[in-house]
């Protein structure tokens, strides 16, 4: 495989600007609530999700709230960009977490209770 | 005739608040006592109705001020310092000793969880220097100074208060124990939020040095495959799954730092907070509260 310097190097500059117009929205928002870059990117995205590949999907998501609520809930309280990090984290930890717990039934399934505040209460002021 | 109903009227007239004052008095004591039973039986929203049903028809009872600090503390039971905090406003001064201790530390109570750690502070250090109190009374309020220190974090401070709490009291055993454990507290293992952050530049390293393996294999496993995704893609010309690969690779990254940065700071939190339920299992096998 020969690589195209000069294609990825377009390609760089692509995602550069769109992050950089992400992150200038994202900022621009109001501080707490929902911004524009998670009306127009974040709910059309958890919506496909909900209704395509979630169903599919064998393995559920072992905490509550789910990976998607989580995310959405993320994105509004804190924006997009630390959104996004917030759920990565949450995606990279919680099968790790769940010998640790709090655990929760919901549902009738024994879930991993992992709200939003337990990752943000060093910063956010929430317990 | 005329003078004997005069008379008549005169002694009813005279004896009459009397009795309205007995007749209410019977349902009244029923209800604080039915309100007492309630409390202990573990319903305390019942037993606030029975308080208040209490206070309605005896405003000025014998038992009016104690069914007041009574109510403010099952307000408190209920997470509700606002209206413990009217109950507490509602008590006339001239309280006997015992009632203003109780008050005090229910004042006390309602400053900290409606977040007034200063005023809890100040309303405690009061009771606790206060003469006139039973010393029992303030070593309860110098112990939960102690408790609050120690909840903030304050271990100096809080040595400090239960070391000031009297030794042949019902709180001595625990309050010595707690205030030779107390300065424990800065030297409790602790991991650096800066260090795993730093660490995480590389994805995975920080999750390595707090020991957590399965997140450091994930965060190195996320972020570097879909960065070899999006390489792979824009090299090859797919622009869309390249941005969408690449987009995903830098929020795993980000998504890495943190998780190394907040699972620090998780674990800081979780020393201190396993610490003091230690502290707290030992304090009661010595009689504290």
């Amino acid at each position: 495989m020969r690589f195209n310097f000069d294609r990825r190097r377009q390609g760089l500059y692509v995602l550069a600007g769109l992050l950089g117009l992400l992150i200038v929205l994202d900022l621009a928002g109001p501080a707490g609530r929902a911004c524009l870059p998670y009306e127009i990117i974040a709910r059309p995205l958890a919506a496909f999700y909900r209704t395509g590949p979630s169903r599919l999907m064998i393995h559920h998501c072992p905490s509550f709230p789910s990976c998607p609520d989580y995310a959405l809930q993320a994105a509004a309280r804190h924006g997009l960009i630390l959104g996004a990090f917030l759920t990565a984290d949450r995606l990279i930890h919680e099968g790790g977490r769940l010998k640790e717990g709090p655990l929760a039934v919901v549902e009738g399934r024994l879930k991993l209770y992992d709200p939003l505040a337990a990752n943000t209460f060093w910063w956010s002021g929430s317990k | 005739m005329r003078r004997g109903l005069a008379r008549a009227i005169l002694v009813l007239a005279l004896i009459g608040p009397l009795l309205a004052g007995t007749a209410l008095a019977g349902p009244a004591e029923e209800a604080l006592g039915f309100a007492r039973h309630l409390r202990a039986a573990g319903e305390p929203d019942r037993a606030a109705g029975e308080f208040l049903r209490y206070l309605y028809l005896l405003p000025d009872g014998p038992q009016a001020a104690l069914a007041r600090i009574e109510l403010a503390e099952t307000y408190l039971t209920l997470s509700r310092p606002d209206k413990a905090g009217a109950a507490l406003r509602a008590l006339g001064p001239g309280l006997d000793p015992d009632l203003r201790v109780r008050a005090g530390l229910a004042w006390a109570e309602v400053e900290l969880r409606s977040g007034r750690l200063g005023e809890a502070e100040t309303r405690l250090n009061e009771l606790a220097a206060d003469q006139a109190l039973p010393r029992d009374g303030r070593d309860r309020a110098l112990y939960r100074l102690g408790w609050l220190y120690l909840e903030a974090d304050r271990f100096d401070r809080a040595a400090g208060a239960f070391g000031r709490v009297s030794p042949g009291g019902p709180l001595g055993p625990a309050a010595a124990y707690l205030a030779q454990e107390a300065p424990r507290g800065p030297g409790l293992p602790r991991r650096s939020p800066l260090r795993a952050g730093l660490l995480s530049i590389m994805p995975g390293l920080g999750q390595l040095l707090l020991g957590r393996y399965a997140d450091a294999g994930w965060a190195f496993g996320l972020t570097a495959g879909c960065g070899l995704g999006a390489w792979l893609a824009l090299s090859g010309g797919s622009w869309v799954s390249g941005l969408v690969l690449g987009g995903l690779a830098v929020a795993f990254y980000g998504g890495s730092v943190y998780n190394a940065v907040n699972h620090a700071q998780r674990f800081n939190r979780q020393t201190l907070v396993d610490f003091r339920q230690r502290l707290r299992d030992q304090a009661r096998g010595l009689g504290g509260e």
